[in-house]
């Protein structure tokens, strides 16, 4: 079949016309059961699914710096960085707990001391004053002499 | 493109429905033609050209000249719905459905063609063509649109429009040569 021959036969399709009943009934349908969208309606549609996608998209980096799923369902308690062993971190913490707890032990024994030395310095000397009233007793009695 | 169709235009953009009305007197047939080759199903046809004409009653004040014809704008629209009707619904055409009696086409029609088996042959031919290549050559050698019409309608350049125009023409000779 020739090229020529195709488009000939193709260009006579254009006769078929739509059923008469139908064309009448769909122009009183379309027309009279329905009307066009307002523009301001329609722009207001327009700029809020607008914005609405621009803040869907702002919300997914914000999301996605912030960390993503990964972060949503860390609790407080959590390591920071993920592939941290929990226990291994929490037995760590227990000694170095520990070690501070016996140097303040040791602080505090330490400290416990000086103040008893403190303390047995600022104490009396009750065999000074003894002697004391011995020598002031000496003294009035050569005196009396 | 319909005589006064700029003026047309404009009122059934400020909301005449007599504008729209000679509008869609004009375009109905064409859009009607467009839609049943492509889904070779009548009522299915009907169907689909009304819900273009609706969408394109309702969208009217949203259409915009911008260098392409109103016809352009409503082919597009006829494009699209017969998208989204394939998209909801799965192809189903048998070859005895697209012989001219099964698409509601006149017998005095038939009778005006010189080999009713060359008609058959060609529908089904078409119907073995992509998308772009079937509304191509629909709205050239049914139509007789221009080709800037077409690629505005189809979203091409002109010169892809020649190029798929070709193409399909020389598929169509192919399948025709081979039956």
């Amino acid at each position: 079949m020739k090229e020529e021959h195709i488009i000939k036969q193709l260009s006579m399709l254009k006769n078929i016309q739509p059923d008469a009943d139908f064309a009448r009934s769909a122009r009183t349908t379309i027309l009279y059961r329905s009307e066009p969208t307002p523009v301001r309606f329609f722009g207001l549609t327009q700029s809020l699914s607008t914005t609405l996608s621009i803040g869907l998209v702002v919300m997914f980096f914000v999301f996605v710096a912030l960390g993503g799923v990964a972060t949503v369902f860390r609790t407080p308690l959590s390591p920071t960085f993920q592939g941290v062993d929990e226990q291994s971190l929490a037995s760590e913490a227990g000694s170095i707990n520990q070690t501070i707890d016996f140097h303040l032990n040791e602080v505090a024994y330490i400290s416990g001391e000086e103040e008893n030395a403190l303390a047995m310095n600022a104490a009396p000397n009750t065999g000074d004053a003894n002697s004391d009233k011995e020598i002031d007793l000496l003294l009035t009695q050569a005196k009396s002499y | 493109m319909i005589e006064g169709e700029n003026n047309l235009v404009d009122k059934a953009r400020k909301g005449n429905s007599e504008a729209f009305g000679a509008l869609y007197d004009y375009y109905l047939p064409k859009i009607y033609r467009f839609v049943l080759f492509k889904v070779s199903h009548k009522q299915q046809a009907e169907d689909i050209t009304q819900q273009t004409f609706m969408k394109a009653w309702e969208n009217v004040r949203t259409y915009k000249p911008q260098g392409y014809t109103f016809g352009s704008w409503l082919y597009r629209i006829a494009r699209n719905s017969v998208i989204d009707y394939y998209r909801k619904n799965e192809p189903q055409v048998d070859i005895e459905e697209v012989s001219p009696e099964a698409l509601g086409i006149d017998s005095s029609l038939i009778a005006k063609l010189e080999v009713k088996l060359d008609w058959e042959k060609i529908l089904t031919a078409i119907g073995g063509l992509s998308e772009v290549e079937q509304d191509v050559l629909i709205m050239r050698f049914v139509e007789d649109l221009p080709h800037s019409d077409v690629a505005k309608a189809v979203q091409k350049s002109e010169n892809a429009v020649k190029v798929i125009q070709h193409r399909a023409l020389k598929k169509l000779k192919e399948t025709l040569s081979k039956k």
